[in-house]
């Protein structure tokens, strides 16, 4: 089974309702509304190319925007007449704001029974009981920001996603840790004892002995993720350990529910346990139910491994019914391999191709011992697959115009958004870096996407670190010179993106149309 | 490969009820988990300094009135 680009010349991308799209279809409204508001010199062009992108690139521009406006009323009705349900999204804003209210919350549950007092354990105490607090809240949000929960992955992405948990990881465990000294203070200055009298004291109770050996568990975690030891531990130990959060979250629950501040009232303790038992549920559901449900039913095994280029190979593998995964170009699946030696790690790989006739293809680059294994991948091995996650898709699209950057084996995700993002000819753009041509991979793909599609394409060739800087502000202008009216896709090694979203912001581009999504999380 | 299986019809994305059914569910088995949680989990603690009456004599930090 081969995927390759249609060879029609009359390629036609995928055309989903347009409400999937309400950024840019509140940027088409606003730019049709204030062309129909121009004085009549405007020139038909004009008017023509600010019209939604239409379903033929082949086509003219005036026949493409008027069927484009045709189709999205006709979508729009035929989607709500069959009840479907379009793709829910918690966007980063939203999440942020969101986490911030229920902290804020929180804090005001303990403001709303803290006394003030000038004694010692009571200052103390009360500061163990906000510390706490605050401690168990955030657990569960570093929790609920790894329960792969569909709307929040595809809304904020995975790697963002990563950094919040990765940054907040560290706050939640100072906090756990000040919560356990402030207790401990309050306790010996309550008790009038010391505080190796008081820790024994402590421990005797049940929950807080649980909650003591959770915090040792979170701290163990913590430890093996920072940057200096993770580096020195291999993957699979990293993420045994990781795991131990659970045990260590679930080991601190009992002693939170006998918290003052939520003891104090039935209600309170209820929406305590409501919190914890939420995020429990998502967890075994998304990361548990979902992923055995998605293997059984769709079966999935590999049926070729070709070569691409030197040190990269496609993977195809097919299953059954996988439209029903709603897989997007952009995005990515967690996958394990089921052959000796290669099944114990589950990695992160973009699809590289719309999912087509139930097969799905991924791209990998040799660059570490997992992934040299899976050059050997022998077809007919079974594949778990949990996903699609990632929110590099063209839902984050504002504008008609398009530019998609890529680097080295970034360009797995491009190259699916490339052929399959709505565009009338001249809309899209694909800038391609490489050290050299030999290292271009999916060369004929990207070429014939480019020929039917009428779209730009270009080879940004040359080590990086040399005088000339294909990525130079300057540069970019030179290759797209309307760049600051274009929205653009960045995938690619982690300096590289941040150099190039540098230079964008440079070359004119808003901020807010550059979007990037980062696997080295 | 040989494939034997017979084609499955093209799958009908979920439907809005179907993801409410879904949230339902999910919620229902949150709530019904906290309830046994919050009935269930009452384990022993110390009395918390500040909400507990001062212990001892003349340590209090409010004026008493004998009422002497």
């Amino acid at each position: 089974m081969t995927i390759e680009a249609p060879h029609s010349p009359q390629m036609d991308p995928p055309q989903p309702p347009c409400e999937a799209y309400p950024a840019l279809s509140a940027y088409l409204s606003r730019t049709e509304a204030a062309g129909r508001a121009k004085p009549p010199g405007g020139t038909q062009a004009a008017r023509r190319a600010d019209r939604a992108p239409g379903r033929a690139p082949a086509a003219t521009a005036g026949d493409t925007g008027r069927a484009g406006a045709r189709d999205t009323g006709r979508g729009q009705g035929t989607a709500q007449a069959r009840g479907v349900a379009l793709p829910v999204r918690v966007g980063p804003g939203r999440m942020r704001a969101g986490i911030v209210a229920g902290a804020g919350a929180v804090a005001g549950l303990w403001g709303a029974q803290a006394e003030p007092s000038a004694r010692l354990d009571v200052l103390f105490a009360t500061g163990a009981h906000l510390t706490g607090l605050l401690a168990g809240y955030g657990i569960l949000v570093m929790l609920l920001l790894m329960a792969r929960v569909p709307a929040v992955e595809h809304g904020v992405g995975a790697d963002r996603l990563a950094r919040w948990h990765a940054l907040g990881g560290r706050y939640v465990l100072s906090l756990c840790l000040g919560h356990a000294l402030f207790a401990l203070c309050g306790h010996a200055a309550h008790t009038g004892t010391d505080l190796l009298a008081a820790t024994t004291d402590l421990l005797g109770y049940g929950a807080i002995a649980a909650a003591t050996a959770g915090t040792g568990l979170l701290v163990a975690v913590g430890a093996t993720s920072a940057r200096a030891v993770r580096r020195r531990v291999p993957h699979e130990t990293w993420r045994a350990v990781h795991l131990l959060t659970y045990l260590g979250a679930a080991l601190a629950f009992a002693h939170q529910l006998v918290g003052p501040d939520v003891a104090g009232h039935a209600v309170t303790v209820w929406l305590w346990a409501m919190m914890h038992a939420t995020v429990a549920v998502l967890l075994v559901w998304y990361r548990g139910v979902v992923p055995v449900r998605q293997a059984l039913r769709h079966s999935l095994r590999v049926i070729e491994v070709r070569a691409e280029g030197p040190e990269v190979v496609s993977v195809l593998v097919q299953g059954i019914g996988l439209d029903e995964l709603r897989a997007e170009p952009g995005q990515f699946f967690r996958w394990r391999f089921l052959q000796r030696r290669i099944w114990h790690t589950a990695l992160p790989f973009s699809l590289s191709a719309p999912v087509r006739d139930d097969t799905l293809r991924i791209t990998v680059k040799a660059a570490g011992d997992h992934t040299r294994r899976i050059r050997r991948l022998r077809p007919g091995t079974r594949v778990l697959a949990t996903g699609p996650f990632g929110a590099l898709t063209a839902h984050r699209r504002t504008r008609r115009k398009v530019l998609l950057l890529a680097g080295g084996v970034g360009i797995t995700p491009m190259r699916a958004l490339f052929e399959t993002l709505p565009g009338a000819p001249g809309d899209l753009t694909l800038l391609y870096r490489a050290g050299d041509a030999a290292h271009l991979v999916l060369r004929d793909e990207l070429e014939h996407i480019a020929r039917t599609r009428q779209a730009g394409l270009h080879y940004l060739l040359g080590p990086s670190g040399a005088a000339y800087d294909p990525l130079a502000p300057q540069a970019l202008r030179g290759l797209v010179p309307d760049i600051a009216a274009h929205d653009v896709f960045l995938c690619g090694p982690p300096r590289m993106v941040e150099a190039a979203t540098a230079a964008l912001t440079r070359a004119g581009v808003p901020a807010g149309h550059i979007h990037s999504e980062c696997f080295t999380f | 490969m040989a494939r034997h299986r017979r084609p499955r019809p093209a799958s009908p994305r979920p439907t809005a009820r179907a993801r409410v059914r879904l949230a339902a569910g999910l919620v229902g088995a949150s709530a019904l988990a906290a309830t046994v949680l919050s009935g269930t989990v009452a384990p022993a603690a110390p009395a918390a300094p500040d909400r507990a009456p001062s212990a001892g004599t003349g340590t209090s930090d409010v004026a008493q009135d004998s009422g002497d």
